[in-house]
């Protein structure tokens, strides 16, 4: 994943929930409340930037970059514990089983693959991988059938124009942001190639 | 684009030399290899592509070598090898050819002027006038393709520099002994000039808006430790479309990288590490393949980019 | 940028059309270049001025064409020559209706394969219908019914090959070269997209992994819970 992706900078700002596994003080303005302690046990939804260091991070002085403080005695378990947010939750994963076109993938969360994505990679769950990507590939058939039909008519995709995307049809909104490159992708090849037919 | 004369002639002496021993950067020598009828153009020009000095340099043959290099670039995800020699020649018969056409036109010119006063009697009649423009029409519209494919042919490698401009300057710092880098024979020297400046820009626009900003800890540009590694690397392992055409030579027997098979066909043998698959390549076919696969087939010319 | 990023990685239908031009074609001269044919060896050997000094074809081809006989140059070159009305373009022998219906035939009858058809075909019959449409004996209309009924057919086929990419590989053997760049960026996008996945877990080999037809399966990923039949290769 490039550095400099924007989708990936966007991505990493989805909030997943974290429980906390410590008491912390001085960090309740995540909470709403600064200057106070958040309590073990708590649940925050916290950016994924945030929760990706803090649930890998071990609290207690075992000579590690020492960020936080843990009580004495504490075992060695990281800040957080990173839980599964709503868009990969069971609800969602339904739905897909259920009827991956239909799915409004863009309302679950509009950078739904990229955040499918880093969440395997942290979890390595193949169950979850799977899945996505049998919904990717069903959702690409219909995603290329759109991009042959809006590209024969030579619509027009430029960049500067992605509201044209959304307007056209009821499926095109439901894609991601990911899913929305792919489709300008096929559609601009589409409609080149049938302009030169012309 | 603006070619110093003095510097491909430079270039020329340099290339004679280069024939005669394996220099790495004197681009893919050629056997006196057998051209046999394919359909994809480049095959023709990958053709006789092995150890050994240059035999052939035709114009016909460069010319399709350099179409080649132009659609192996264009598809590939990496930034591929700069063909110095072949590039040298093309360069000196295009400046050649479009003295020779300045020549020729100033000749129609003044020729004209003459037999319009009633001169020259050899080719008075119309039609032949129009014949004798023809090899200059012809010529001329082949000057424009030629000059196309070379522009394009740039301008692929400048964006590719551009985009890879951190990862060339890691790449750039392995010096060996002699003081030489890989990016000495990957890359022309016009294109090492404009990489070094743009880089050198670059840098400069991102520590006067940012970085200097920042904590002294977190000015650098291209920090690979901690999570996240801030040099793009070329995704070797995109995907790719190959066209497998077996050895340049046409020698099937001789290729030893080739198996054969029970009914006779030949393949190649490739594996995808990060799936731990095999998978047979036959001659012929088109494939859609991770670039890292076909990385070497596509260097010794075995297979081209579609 | 020095190239817009829609072309990095592949070519306009006019780059594509560049390439084939490339290609040789037959035709009949309509003038005869020979000077020995064209009794002029008199003719004082300084005025080359005639003379074909060509940088990517073979010059002396052109420097000796007789009126009538056939002979081979590149297309563009051939279609230079043909606005000029100095030529007759031959039309390739798979360019006409017999052979196009017995084309036909076979896409129809093999639903699992693509035809063998020149990788140039549609570039060709489109630059020779509009520019060398009198060189036809075939009725043109009937020649371009036939064509865009191929595309179709072969169309259908690969959105029907497209349900079965996956993380490893494809294979499209006698795919025309428009045909695949028109692909290309779709097809490029999804595999790199399940490749992504398929790494972020990091399995080595899958459980499920089903050899199924050996070499020339369309790969057999984890993610590929179709049966890998025979009709699943698009060869």
């Amino acid at each position: 994943m490039a550095y400099f992706d924007l989708d990936d900078v966007l991505c990493d700002g989805s909030e997943v929930p974290c429980r906390f596994l410590h008491t912390v003080p001085g960090l309740g303005f995540l909470d709403g409340r600064p200057g106070g302690t958040v309590t073990a046990g708590t649940t925050l939804r916290l950016p994924l930037w945030l929760a990706q260091i803090l649930a890998v991070v071990v609290a207690g002085g075992e000579g590690e970059e020492g960020e936080g403080e843990g009580e004495e005695g504490e075992d060695n378990t990281p800040f957080v514990e990173m839980q599964v947010p709503g868009a990969l939750g069971p609800k969602v994963l339904a739905a897909v089983r259920a009827d991956p076109v239909a799915l409004d993938v863009h309302a679950v969360q509009p950078h739904f693959y990229a955040l499918a994505l880093r969440w395997c990679a942290l979890y390595a769950d193949q169950d979850l991988a799977r899945q996505v990507a049998g919904l990717l590939l069903q959702r690409a058939q219909e995603i290329n059938g759109f991009a042959v039909a809006g590209g024969a008519q030579g619509g027009n995709t430029d960049s500067s124009n992605g509201a044209s995307i959304t307007a056209s049809s009821p499926f095109l909104a439901t894609l991601d942001e990911w899913e929305k490159g792919v489709y300008r992708d096929a559609q601009r090849a589409r409609r080149d190639a049938s302009r030169w037919g012309r | 684009m603006d070619v110093d004369i003095e510097d491909i002639l430079a270039e020329l002496d340099r290339d004679t030399t280069a024939v005669n021993r394996s220099d790495p950067r004197s681009d893919a020598a050629t056997d006196a290899g057998t051209v046999v009828n394919s359909s994809f153009p480049q095959e023709q020009a990958l053709k006789g592509r092995g150890s050994g000095a240059v035999a052939t340099a035709s114009s016909q043959e460069d010319y399709g070598r350099l179409v080649a290099h132009w659609r192996n670039e264009r598809c590939a995800p990496e930034l591929l090898q700069y063909p110095h020699a072949l590039m040298g020649r093309t360069l000196a018969r295009i400046q050649a050819q479009m003295e020779h056409l300045e020549m020729l036109s100033m000749d129609f010119m003044e020729g004209n002027g003459s037999e319009q006063s009633g001169g020259n009697g050899s080719s008075g009649s119309r039609p032949v006038n129009n014949n004798r423009m023809l090899p200059l029409l012809c010529m001329e519209a082949e000057l424009e393709r030629i000059k196309f494919v070379v522009r394009s042919y740039v301008r692929c490698r400048l964006a590719k520099i551009d985009r890879y401009s951190l990862y060339l300057r890691q790449v750039g710092e392995q010096v060996d002994d002699d003081g030489f880098s890989p990016l000495d024979a990957q890359l022309s020297r016009d294109e090492l000039v404009y990489f070094r400046r743009h880089a050198e820009i670059t840098l400069k626009l991102f520590n006067d808006t940012i970085l200097k900003h920042l904590p002294p800890d977190l000015q650098a540009i291209n920090d690979t430790e901690g999570a996240f590694n801030m040099v793009d690397e070329p995704d070797w392992a995109k995907f790719v479309f190959v066209k497998v055409t077996g050895p340049p030579d046409g020698r099937l027997d001789a290729d030893h990288q080739l198996t054969r098979g029970q009914d006779g066909e030949y393949f190649y043998q490739t594996t995808i590490h990060e799936l731990d698959e095999d998978i047979d390549l036959s001659i012929g076919s088109i494939y859609v393949l991770r670039y890292n696969v076909i990385k070497e087939l596509l260097a010794d010319g075995k297979v081209v980019l579609v | 940028m020095s190239l817009p990023s829609h072309l990095q990685e592949t070519f306009s239908p006019e780059e594509v059309q560049f390439v084939v031009e490339n290609q040789k074609i037959k035709i009949f001269p309509r003038i005869t270049t020979n000077r020995r044919r064209n009794g002029r060896t008199g003719d004082a050997s300084g005025d080359d001025s005639n003379q074909w000094k060509m940088l990517t074809v073979d010059g002396s081809v052109l420097d000796n064409m007789v009126a009538m006989r056939s002979t081979e140059v590149a297309l563009w070159l051939a279609l230079l020559l043909k606005q000029q009305s100095k030529c007759n373009i031959i039309i390739p022998g798979w360019l006409t209706v017999k052979s196009l219906d017995a084309m036909l035939q076979f896409e129809k009858r093999n639903k699992d394969r693509f035809g063998t058809l020149p990788w140039d075909w549609q570039v060709l019959s489109e630059i020779l219908f509009k520019q060398a449409a009198d060189d036809f004996s075939d009725p043109i209309h009937e020649l371009r019914n036939r064509i865009q009924d191929l595309k179709e057919i072969r169309q259908m086929k690969v959105l029907q090959g497209l349900k079965f990419m996956n993380e490893s590989h494809l294979q499209l053997d006698n795919l025309g070269l428009m045909e695949i760049n028109e692909m290309r960026p779709f097809i490029v996008d999804i595999m790199d997209k399940l490749r992504e996945f398929h790494a972020a877990v990091n399995v080595q080999s899958a459980v499920d992994d089903d050899a199924g037809d050996e070499d020339m399966s369309m790969g057999t990923g984890i993610y590929s819970d179709r049966d890998i039949s025979a009709s699943s290769r698009t060869h």
